[in-house]
């Protein structure tokens, strides 16, 4: 362990800081299944310029991501998107292949799952150990910054109701009104930002619905990882974190309704 | 006045109109999530102006800068940094100056209370420094930061 690790895990364990149950065992699989999109997101740094980067990725990953789509806002001029930092880490290009997406910009590269076809977490790491291979072999990470999983669940009630989380003002609680909560926990080496809202339109056009995310996005910061030999590691550990979460602010009877399975 | 962030992408879910915020004051700058302590360090220790200039060099100097060839700010480097002012404790009256050199490395330089200027530039690795006054210059991995952070300002 790091020693910057080390010191940072003794003080977090002093102030106990994670205001969230620890379950004795979770599940492995929830049914019906709320993930609507899941990401493993690597943010780097690069000395190559983003016009030979696409293809430098594209030559290694074409056999599986057949088709390539530029993103609305490759149409922006480069000047235009350097001057934006809010524009700095979303991707420009899209490859995709059945069940999975990998995403690109001058920053960052994701995989990403298909909209409501969630494979599983073990299916998720492989497509990941191959994408992080095509990486190393394209060459163009100069510094990974930030590795990142984020899990986006969908419900079609109002979620705080099953949560271990609620809004008060004074001694009532907010209950029946649009509310959307982000805060921010710390468990290190990881960080995860935490949103739910029970009042979001999820799909597109043909087929929208509205209800509950809960959305979970914990990463962990460029010194606490090196991609190319325990990045993957590191990715389950977020990844552990992130179920750690999730499950840890359900309701256990609103889990039980979830036909949880456990290994 | 207010501005809007144009869409970039569609993302999976949007909020409702009602709990939707589509426009940005400039007056409110909200800092990356889960840094917020790290933005109150700097502006705490360095003050406003190597605040502004660390901004800066975060968001708006991409691969490139300068004469073209400037690279974009190391992520380690900048981590080492924050821990390295995380354990510092400048003297009143002391007031560093913030640089980003051409490799994408931070540079803290400063006159020290006892005379000369003190530089610590910090790499992906760690950092390396000089003292004027007693004509030492080292390197250190960043494991040793903080021990660093104690040399250079005593």
């Amino acid at each position: 362990m790091l020693w910057t690790t080390y010191r940072g895990f003794l003080k977090d364990q002093m102030n106990d800081s994670l205001p969230i149950p620890r379950l004795d065992r979770m599940p492995v699989r929830i049914n019906p299944c709320p993930i609507i999109e899941a990401i493993i997101e690597i943010r780097f740094v690069s000395t190559e310029s983003w016009r030979t980067m696409p293809g430098l990725l594209f030559s290694h990953i074409r056999e599986r991501y057949t088709v390539s789509r530029d993103l609305p806002l490759a149409t922006f001029p480069e000047d235009f998107r350097h001057q934006n930092p809010a524009l700095m880490y979303l991707p420009l290009v899209q490859f995709v292949r059945t069940n999975f997406l990998i995403q690109f910009g001058p920053r960052v590269v994701s995989l990403v799952t298909s909209p409501n076809q969630y494979p599983g977490w073990q299916e998720m790491k492989t497509e990941m150990a191959w994408l992080l291979e095509q990486i190393k072999i394209s060459g163009f990470v100069s510094e990974a910054e930030r590795l990142g999983v984020r899990y986006i669940n969908f419900f079609t009630e109002d979620i705080f109701a099953h949560l271990h989380l609620r809004t008060f003002i004074g001694e009532k609680a907010l209950e029946s009104h649009e509310v959307s909560i982000s805060t921010v926990f710390r468990h290190v080496p990881m960080t995860a930002r935490l949103n739910v809202s029970n009042s979001v339109i999820v799909g597109g056009p043909d087929n929208p619905r509205s209800g509950s995310i809960f959305d979970v996005d914990v990463w962990i910061g460029a010194l606490d990882f090196e991609l190319f030999s325990n990045g993957l590691q590191r990715t389950d550990e977020a990844h552990d974190f992130e179920k750690r979460i999730f499950f840890g602010l359900l309701k256990p009877d609103f889990l039980a309704k979830l036909n949880p399975e456990y290994s | 006045m207010t501005t809007t962030i144009p869409v970039a992408r569609q993302g999976v879910y949007r909020f409702s109109d009602d709990l939707s915020e589509d426009t940005i004051p400039f007056t409110v700058s909200a800092p990356n999530p889960g840094e917020i302590d790290r933005e109150n360090l700097v502006l705490r220790k360095l003050g406003v102006r190597c605040w502004g200039r660390l901004y800066h060099f975060r968001n708006y100097y991409q691969h490139g800068w300068g004469d073209g060839h400037g690279r974009t700010l190391s992520p380690r480097a900048l981590e080492i940094f924050y821990r390295f002012i995380e354990e510092a404790a400048f003297p009143q009256g002391i007031n560093p100056s913030l640089f980003l050199t051409d490799e994408g490395h931070l540079e803290l330089c400063w006159d020290s209370q006892f005379g000369g200027a003190v530089q610590v530039e910090f790499t992906p690795s760690g950092a390396e420094y000089f003292i004027e006054r007693l004509g030492s210059e080292d390197t250190v991995p960043f494991t040793e930061i903080s021990v660093l952070a104690k040399r250079v300002l005593a």
